[in-house]
């Protein structure tokens, strides 16, 4: 066995050779930068080349036969093959679709019986009977055509209906998915107390609908794309289309183009495709609320959902974005802030705590009252171990009841509990295995870590938090010093889809309304300027025309809506248009149910204007 | 700009109170209008030669052997800095948190520390900075508020210390304190924002400079003339002495975690002028293949002093009385030269970005396309 060879190593890690793949580099700004470029979009991969497809033969058995032969019939029992006499025009079709993907009352209702029963009915015939079907026949929202037998393969397995015509190269696809699903339920990872309580779920165009509902506007694109060669799945990229970077797009798009691996199934798993950096620091952000996936979009954000999984990726995304909780801007501000504030602080106790205690302890414990010093020192005298084995040995204990109560059954789950406070709090204390006042330590820790609102933030902490262990155990704050020093530096290495990591607080941009604290709404006019949006503005410096004494005159709202700014008059709970009463408005309080008329005055010519 | 201002807390106030007493402060100020005077004349070289690249702005204003040569000093006078500086702080640290560690493990630490930073690039190092700039400060102000009991305005007088003359002296003597100017020039091609070079440049100094003349003024009222040629580091003396409170005291370690860090952006910052002289002069495309050596270098350096205050006599020899003077003045030469010769704005913006690609590597896509 020949011996590795480490100058080669060192070469190719400080001058790689010619021809190996180097890493792109990608900014939202206009400055030329130095490296590899991304490929231009008429590069093929090698999921384009799978994707060329074999064409479809005239021969209607032929067809039959390869659909056949590739879905493995007679050996699969659940990809049906119908075959039926069309009587108007009069030609065969071969029908195919998998039972429990699509929804049998789509398929006799769009495809059977219009073919079966009611073409007759039908009067006049297109020359063209593709066309005919298509045009008058199959009566669904969404019928495509379709001339390649992969395209045909990806349909049947996407749960679509394939119809295949006799003498004709073209076969007709109709939308028919219907499988059974998890009705829409409560988000179950990002739970809040005020605001919408919609999760995701796995069907993609229910996920996409819900998006929808929330914004309800033309500009939003969903774009589907295909995942995986071997087994094709199916994800959406939405994006507000007068709002995106453009450049930040196209580039999201050319990384879900370019993946050529066998099967993407899940969104974490498209993350790690994705994502530019594999550093411990997350870069794409997860969410289960459609609420929050709106909301990030309306900010120039991109999501990404996938087939199968109950949640979108949100990039590009900031480490301050990971602390964000949906909450903080559905309450009033200041208690936004104070929630903000509180997870801010339990972002650095749940990092830093168990690190900074053995590190004062060990090494400074001049830092710390006397009394106090005594108390710990005292608590610890019956302890066998050192400081640092009984922190890891009690982290590792509460890891372990962490993980053991995310899987264990709902019927005894409350019983972990008690089992873990029994076996941590008590016994290992009455056992001189750990001292009381770690247990105060690791518990702090863990719920400091509880209060971070994304999960992907929460597994970072938790390796982290090992981290600043060992190096505070080793060094003391020194150790620490340099760990944090090094991660710092790291973060602000990273962009997420060419946004610097650490936005908007450095690079700081002015006039950012979407940074560190929560902003009043009627203040935040800025969209995150660190996103590049195309619209930076998201309202004028006066939001609150009421307050200012001003009312929207009709003219004023259509050359509004124009400009595209917000229809202050059409959005819910806010509507003074013609006939709606403006609330509050007489003096005495009462509602007269009257409107304003064109010169803001009410019609008992009082013009009281709201106080 | 502020690590000036922390690291001349470290020792030099010593070496400036010994030679004009409770008038250093005023040295400090003379030598920051020295600064701000060699600054202002590295402007204006940057302003003669555009967006050219430092060592090709050099060989293009004094010729190629002697921009070379000029590199070279400038390198060499920062690696003296980069390791002493880092060797003083290392024995601070040694003084104040961790004296059972050898110290060549904390050479380590700093130096792998300084390292990443400068692997990573100038733009994470600048952006990593930011976060540290508000915490030394605020430890800064910790230490002077706990002094504050202990410090007496009239401990400043008499105001000429030992003498207008010394005072003057001493104070065109300790120019090189800002002999780091250069700085905004190497970087130069590298900067976003190169039109912002003077008012940034010219705040930074301004700002260390207060920070030096406060720490000198805090020095004085706190330790009076002959003391204070006897305080080896001033700082670590007094963050020892911040009495908050009853159950808030002794928290040296504290502020010495938060200096770590402007030792750490100090260090980096460092590194990458280095990287950028030594990748400029040897016309490669990349600084990686340097970094090791550069790093046991710095290493090599910062192990020979004995003790810290050996590093600081060291340095003040190499670096603030000799070649950070020189370092000052040469900006104003090559902007006569410049001018002499009359090169213009007119030079192309070379590319941005300090390439980790070697040169000469294509794409892959065009690999590919000559393959078909």
């Amino acid at each position: 066995m020949p011996l590795p060879n480490p100058w080669r190593f060192i070469k190719a890690t400080f001058t790689p050779p010619r021809g190996r793949s180097e890493r792109t580099t990608f900014s939202l700004g206009g400055r030329p930068i130095h490296g590899r470029q991304p490929a231009p979009p008429s590069e093929k991969t090698g999921k384009d080349r799978a994707q060329s497809g074999r064409p479809l033969s005239t021969s209607l058995e032929k067809n039959e036969r390869l659909l056949k032969q590739v879905f493995h019939i007679p050996a699969t029992s659940d990809v049906v093959f119908r075959n039926i006499t069309c009587s108007v025009p009069r030609l065969k079709v071969t029908v195919a679709y998998v039972e429990g993907l699509a929804a049998f009352e789509k398929v006799f209702g769009s495809v059977l019986q219009p073919l079966m029963l009611l073409s007759p009915l039908r009067k006049g015939v297109e020359r063209n009977p593709v066309k005919h079907l298509k045009d008058a026949l199959l009566a669904n929202g969404q019928v495509e055509e379709k001339a390649t037998v992969e395209e045909l393969i990806e349909s049947i397995v996407a749960g679509d209906t394939v119809v295949l015509l006799q003498d004709r190269d073209r076969a007709l696809v109709v939308e028919t998915k219907g499988w059974e699903h998890r009705p829409v339920s409560e988000a179950v990872t990002e739970r809040i107390v005020r605001g919408p309580q919609q999760g995701f779920v796995e069907v993609l165009r229910i996920n996409t609908a819900l998006v929808r509902s929330a914004v309800r506007s033309p500009d939003l694109i969903v774009e589907d794309i295909s995942l995986g060669v071997r087994a094709k799945n199916r994800c959406a990229l939405l994006y507000m289309d007068s709002l995106a970077n453009e450049k930040a797009v196209a580039e999201l798009r050319r990384r879900l183009n370019g993946i050529d691996t066998s099967e993407i199934l899940t969104s974490g798993i498209l993350e790690q495709f994705i994502e530019s950096s594999h550093s411990l620091l997350p870069l794409i952000m997860s969410t289960e609320r459609p609420d929050r996936a709106a909301r990030y979009l309306m900010r120039g954000a991109c999501a990404v959902l996938v087939s199968g999984d109950p949640f979108a990726l949100i990039l590009p995304v900031t480490l301050f974005t990971f602390l964000q909780s949906p909450e903080d801007d559905y309450v009033r501000w200041p208690y936004g802030n104070m929630i903000r504030a509180i997870r801010y602080i339990g972002f650095l106790l749940a990092l830093y705590l168990p690190g900074l205690y053995v590190a004062v302890v060990n090494y400074h414990p001049e830092m710390i009252p006397t009394s106090l010093i005594m108390a710990i020192a005292a608590s610890r005298e019956p302890i066998p171990f050192p400081l640092s084995l009984e922190v890891i040995l009690m982290y590792g204990s509460f890891e372990l009841i962490r993980e053991a109560g995310i899987r264990i059954p709902s019927p005894i789950g409350p019983t972990i509990g008690i089992v873990g406070a029994l076996l941590i709090g008590e016994a290992a204390v009455a056992a001189s295995i750990v001292s009381p006042i770690l247990v105060i330590i690791i518990s702090v820790t863990a719920v400091a870590s509880f209060t971070l609102p994304n999960q992907e933030l929460a597994m970072y902490t938790r390796l982290v938090t090992l981290i600043f262990l060992i190096a505070g155990a080793t060094l003391g704050l020194l150790g620490i010093a340099s760990v944090t020093y090094i991660m710092l530096c790291h973060a602000s290495s990273l962009k997420s889809l060419g946004v610097p990591f650490l936005s908007p607080v450095t690079p700081r941009r002015a006039q950012s309304s979407y940074g560190v604290p929560v902003v009043p709404p009627w203040q935040a006019g800025k969209r995150p300027l660190e996103l590049r949006p195309k619209d930076t503005t998201r309202q004028p410096p006066v939001a609150r025309l009421w307050d200012k004494g001003e009312i929207l005159k009709p003219s004023t709202r259509a050359s509004a809506l124009e400009t595209g700014s917000p229809a202050r008059g059409s959005q819910e709970g806010g509507q003074r248009g013609a006939g709606q009463p403006k609330q509050g408005t007489q003096a005495s309080g009462s509602n007269r149910g009257s409107s304003p008329g064109e010169d803001g005055r009410h019609q008992d010519g009082t013009g009281k204007q709201p106080a | 700009m502020y690590l000036l201002g922390v690291k001349v807390l470290y020792l030099f106030p010593t070496t400036m109170s010994e030679k004009a007493g409770s008038s250093a402060w005023i040295s400090a100020a003379i030598a920051a209008g020295l600064g701000l005077l060699g600054l202002w004349g590295w402007v204006l070289w940057i302003g003669a030669t555009g967006g050219k690249g430092f060592v090709a702005s050099l060989r293009e204003t004094v010729g190629r052997i002697l921009g070379d040569v000029t590199a070279l000093f400038l390198a060499a006078m920062l690696t003296a800095l980069t390791s002493l500086d880092i060797r003083m702080f290392v024995g601070g640290a040694v003084i104040g948190i961790v004296p059972e560690f050898p110290i060549d493990a904390l050479l380590y630490i700093a130096i792998l520390s300084a390292a990443y930073g400068a692997w990573l690039g100038l733009e994470a190092v600048g952006r990593a900075a930011t976060f540290f700039l508000a915490p030394t400060l605020l430890s800064l102000a910790v230490v002077i508020y706990g002094v504050s009991r202990t410090f007496h305005l009239s401990e400043l007088m008499p105001l000429w210390g030992l003498g207008f003359r010394p005072t003057v002296l001493q104070g065109l003597a300790n120019a090189g304190l800002f002999g780091a100017v250069p700085a905004v020039a190497i970087v130069k091609s590298y900067l976003r924002k190169p039109e912002e070079i003077p008012s940034r440049a010219a705040a930074g100094v301004l700002a260390a400079a207060a920070i030096l003349i406060a720490a000198l003024v805090v020095l004085a009222g706190v330790f009076p003339y002959p003391m204070s040629t006897r305080t080896v580091e001033p700082l670590g003396v007094m963050a020892r002495a911040v009495t908050l409170g009853r159950f808030v005291q002794r928290l040296e370690a504290l502020f010495t975690f938060t200096w770590f860090f402007g030792a750490a952006v100090q260090g980096s910052f460092a590194f990458m002028l280095l990287l950028i002289l030594l990748s400029q002069l040897s016309n490669t495309g990349t600084y990686r293949p340097f970094m090791p050596g550069l790093a046991f270098l710095v290493f090599g350096i910062a192990g020979i002093p004995s003790d810290t205050l050996r590093a600081a006599e060291v340095l003040d020899a190499v670096f603030t009385t000799t070649t950070g003077s020189v370092a000052l003045g040469i900006g104003w030469v090559l902007y006569a030269v410049a001018i002499a010769r009359g090169i213009g704005r007119d030079s192309g913006r070379p590319r941005q970005g300090i390439a980790a690609a070697p040169k000469g590597s294509e794409p892959v896509s065009a690999q590919k396309a000559r393959r078909a």
